[in-house]
């Protein structure tokens, strides 16, 4: 990265929050805090990712990294785990970041990682957008390997077909809340300043949200800016706006992973088709070659039908708790939420959801008539696999009398009264000719050949 | 600010983009330059001041693989107005092996106003399009290894735009106040949410 236009710094506290979705469930949340948490485990005990003196009785020892440390904050068993989250990964020449997290999972798969950030770049005061995009970068794929490295391999599977590949890349929905905004020069701006109405200003915070959507001031002076990454928003109460930045950011990791999911589908249907293909243009003859590829279509699409169960089951919880605390939302967060247009957005992934189940129902369908496809190719090859033991069957029928013929005259007995007759040589010859003939003749009006 | 609303290097912008571009063929194919390729050039023109741009790590479709890349958005504001403008025309592109990807290719106003870019400020960014030798950069954004060489003198050189930055911070760890979440029908009281800060 590099300055040349530190515009903006975002000044006094700060958090920066980003969420996604994991399929957790009850099962998984379960696994998981008893992995982390056993039985004689209290709160404020620490779990290690890993192992890292696999030898006490030297003077030194060599890891890749440090192993991530998680702190247990809370936990309740099957509904969710709280956690702060010591992660150190190697970076810039060879020394290891240290970031501190808050990690809190629950059953729904809502998953929040929360930092407070303290000092960037040498910097106590203030922090520049310009820093902020490559330290959210970070984070982003730090707390991917972090969860990476704690989850179920199974989990991990899951995230890894949620996401296409790109487990560790994964995008997810960040907000970046701070007290006030200020200019190079340490001014700070004033409440009704809107970087949105400079290019530069705008450009630096499109760093960090990517494509700008829209800026909302609210009735306190607070500015949220929303992106396509998510919410920047200055407001010196920032804290007080958390619960309902959390939930659309929730939302939208929802959101996203419905998106993934949905790409997931037409990504299968194309695997179908691709595979329909090859049987009907005759490409593959043999049923045996697609075993592999059927096999992993119909884990793929059953684990796809899953994670869209479960998405619909976290979607559900969310438009039911926003309804019943609806009343209990303070009127700045109501006023926040209506301006991100929560509800229809709700709306919009209630729709979401149930089109994904219809799309799964589909590839399902679709797999089902691969499935008659390949089935109808291997009768087809069972059929020539018959016709060619018939083939053989007459061969082998048709052989039989001479077989026994010339067993007989291969024995040899010391009294065999037509081997001294002229015409016995012709004569056996003959009825061999008829017997074969005379087969063939039956077998061709029995249509076996 | 020029006559037309476009700002100085918003033309130096498009003088770039015309020169990436080259001439287009009689024979009626238009030529489109890769959104990719200008990611490099921004890139390079940040790093070394010669467009007031910077750039930082976005999440972004690169070539089919979802990564970091240091983007300028600064650049891409500019691409839109050049668009906006009429100078340039741009092609959102899909593709299994891309993703989305843009593409830019000038309109007849864009070249005559590319033709007009004072020489002050083409001589300034020509190292963005001219070796040392005379010879023009050929730019490779591949998946993995981003760079430009000069076919005439052979000379290569990496541009980092895949290489995200690290930056030293500290940071104490938080736990926001969220919103209860239960099954439907279910008593969620009971739960006590985590004091914030702990």
């Amino acid at each position: 990265m590099t300055q040349t236009n530190e515009l903006l710094f975002a000044g006094g506290t700060n958090t920066l929050v980003i969420g996604e979705w994991i399929p957790f469930g009850a099962n998984y949340i379960d696994l998981f805090n008893r992995k982390i948490r056993p039985s004689y485990a209290p709160v404020g005990s620490t779990f290690l990712s890993e192992e890292i003196d696999p030898r006490p009785e030297e003077a030194t020892f060599e890891i890749k990294a440090p192993p991530t440390e998680l702190i247990i904050r809370e936990t309740v068993r099957g509904k969710r785990v709280n956690l702060s989250a010591r992660l150190a990964y190697v970076e810039t020449g060879g020394d290891y970041q240290d970031e501190r997290i808050g990690v809190q999972l629950d059953v729904f798969g809502r998953a929040i990682y929360a930092a407070g950030l303290e000092r960037v770049n040498g910097r106590e005061d203030r922090i520049s957008l310009d820093s902020l995009a490559p330290i959210i970068a970070d984070l982003v794929t730090d707390t991917s390997k972090m969860m990476n490295t704690v989850l179920a391999g199974s989990q991990n599977r899951l995230l890894e077909l949620i996401h296409q590949g790109y487990a560790d890349e994964r995008d997810k929905f960040v907000a970046f809340m701070a007290q006030t905004l200020h200019r190079g020069d340490g001014k700070a701006l004033g409440r009704d300043h809107n970087p949105m109405a400079d290019s530069d200003e705008r450009a630096e915070v499109s760093q960090l949200l990517g494509e700008i959507f829209d800026s909302i001031r609210l009735v306190d002076g607070s500015l949220v800016i929303r992106g396509r990454s998510g919410l920047f928003l200055i407001a010196p109460e920032w804290a007080s706006y958390e619960r309902a930045v959390t939930t659309y950011g929730y939302l939208h990791a929802l959101e996203d992973a419905v998106d993934n999911l949905f790409h997931g589908a037409a990504i299968n249907n194309e695997r179908i088709r691709r595979a329909k293909r090859s049987i009907t243009s005759g490409e593959v003859t043999e049923a045996s070659v697609l075993r592999k590829e059927m096999t992993r279509l119909s884990e793929d699409i059953t684990t796809y039908k899953v994670l869209s169960e479960m998405l619909e089951a976290a979607a559900a919880s969310l438009v039911e708790s926003v309804e019943r605390h609806r009343g209990a939302f303070e009127p700045h967060e109501r006023e926040l939420l209506e301006a991100l247009d929560l509800e229809n957005d709700l709306e919009i992934l209630t729709n979401k959801v149930g089109d994904l189940g219809t799309t799964f129902e589909a590839v399902k369908l679709s797999m089902d008539s691969l499935v008659h496809l390949v089935s109808t190719l291997r009768e087809e090859e069972t059929e020539r696999l018959n016709k060619v033991m018939q083939l053989l069957t007459v061969v082998t029928t048709v052989a039989v009398p001479i077989t026994l013929i010339s067993g007989w005259y291969g024995m040899n007995f010391k009294v065999m009264p037509e081997l001294n007759w002229p015409g016995s040589y012709f004569v056996l010859i003959g009825v061999a000719v008829v017997i074969i003939v005379g087969l063939l003749i039956l077998f061709k009006r029995k249509k076996w050949f | 600010m020029t006559k037309d609303g476009t700002t100085d290097h918003q033309r130096g912008l498009l003088w770039l983009v015309a020169e990436l571009l080259g001439e287009e063929r009689p024979d009626g194919l238009q030529r489109f330059l890769k959104e990719s390729t200008l990611h490099a050039v921004f890139f390079l023109a940040s790093e070394r001041r010669l467009l007031p741009y910077d750039t930082a790590p976005v999440l972004t479709n690169w070539h089919g693989d979802i990564r970091y890349v240091c983007l300028s958005q600064e650049g891409l504001e500019d691409l839109a107005a050049l668009e906006q403008g009429g100078f340039l025309q741009r092609l959102e592109l899909t593709g299994s092996h891309h993703g989305f990807f843009s593409a830019y290719r000038m309109t007849d106003a864009g070249r005559t106003e590319a033709a007009r870019t004072p020489s002050e400020m083409t001589a300034a960014l020509s190292p963005l399009i001219l070796c040392a030798c005379g010879g023009r950069w050929v730019y490779i954004t591949g998946k993995d290894r981003v760079m430009r060489y000069c076919p005439k003198c052979g000379t290569e050189e990496e541009i980092h735009c895949l290489d995200i930055p690290k930056l030293p911070y500290t940071s104490t760890p938080r736990f926001p106040h969220l919103l209860e979440l239960g099954f439907p029908g279910e008593d969620m009281k009971g739960l006590p949410f985590p004091e914030e800060g702990k």
